[in-house]
């Protein structure tokens, strides 16, 4: 049997690309927390972010299939670069601006990993997931951009520049002014109103 | 004041993004300044606050995709 888990990206891919289904497997799993956590902070609608989520992975298959991945082992960076689009074509196709509010019947207990049962535990990650949502909210969209596809899409500086189609010192410039805007935020206690 | 190049060299280091030689050069200057090291302690602290936040797709979600594959 072989051991997926142990497999690098680019033999993933290989493995897949002869039909073995445990290799999208374990890409799915070993990267679902990342290019989720950075569609939903982009687009803060759990329903509209698993839509997406399965439409980034209905194309990584697609393109997988028809041996159209190029990206020497670059998994990641390809696989954000799909989800990114997605969410710029929905907003163009909507003519919505990014960032809207979640519904009412929006739990954040929904997205959370799976192995987060304690209640407590439950509540409190909620409260951080709303306090960094809050945070994030107030930040310039580039500013935000590049917070989310550093932090949680786990992409470097270098490849978000590539991605973005901006200089390196203008991604960290951007992140730097987001923890220095959002250290402030924290400091001033912004976010729950006594500033 | 720290200048925007030291706050960006501060940035990358905090994310492992430096090569030995630029890192090392990096942490000295942290060892060699308290305003710098503050700087850096508080970027680390940052990225600790967004690290606790680990978000997933539905079982349900997984599900439709693996159908598809």
């Amino acid at each position: 049997m072989v051991k997926t888990h142990l497999m690098d990206d680019k033999d993933l891919v290989s493995l897949y690309q002869t039909g073995d289904q445990a290799a999208i497997t374990e890409l799915i799993t070993r990267y679902k927390q990342r290019i989720f956590s950075a569609i939903f902070f982009l687009v803060k609608n759990r329903e509209l972010a698993e839509d997406l989520f399965q439409e980034t992975f209905i194309k990584i298959i697609n393109s997988l299939r028809k041996n159209h991945y190029n990206e020497q082992g670059k998994f990641l960076p390809w696989a954000l670069r799909i989800a990114h689009n997605l969410v710029i074509d929905h907003f163009r196709k909507e003519k919505l601006m990014p960032l809207q509010r979640d519904s009412e019947e929006f739990s954040v207990f929904d997205v959370l990993p799976q192995n987060e049962k304690n209640p407590e535990q439950r509540i409190i990650q909620d409260e951080k997931v709303a306090f960094v949502n809050a945070l994030l909210d107030k930040l310039p969209p580039d500013q935000r951009e590049v917070v989310i596809l550093r932090h949680y899409g786990g992409l470097s500086f270098k490849e978000i520049s590539k991605m973005l189609d901006i200089n390196i010192n203008t991604a960290l410039g951007r992140m730097h002014y987001a923890i220095l805007k959002m250290r402030e935020m924290v400091n001033k206690d912004v976010l729950n109103g006594t500033e | 004041m720290l200048k925007n190049s030291t706050r960006n060299n501060l940035v990358r280091y905090a994310y492992n993004e430096t090569g030995l030689i630029d890192g090392d050069q990096t942490q000295r200057l942290i060892d060699g300044d308290p305003l710098v090291e503050n700087e850096f302690k508080e970027i680390v602290d940052f990225i600790n606050l967004l690290d606790e936040i680990k978000l997933e797709p539905s079982a349900e979600c997984i599900k439709r995709i693996m159908a598809h594959s």
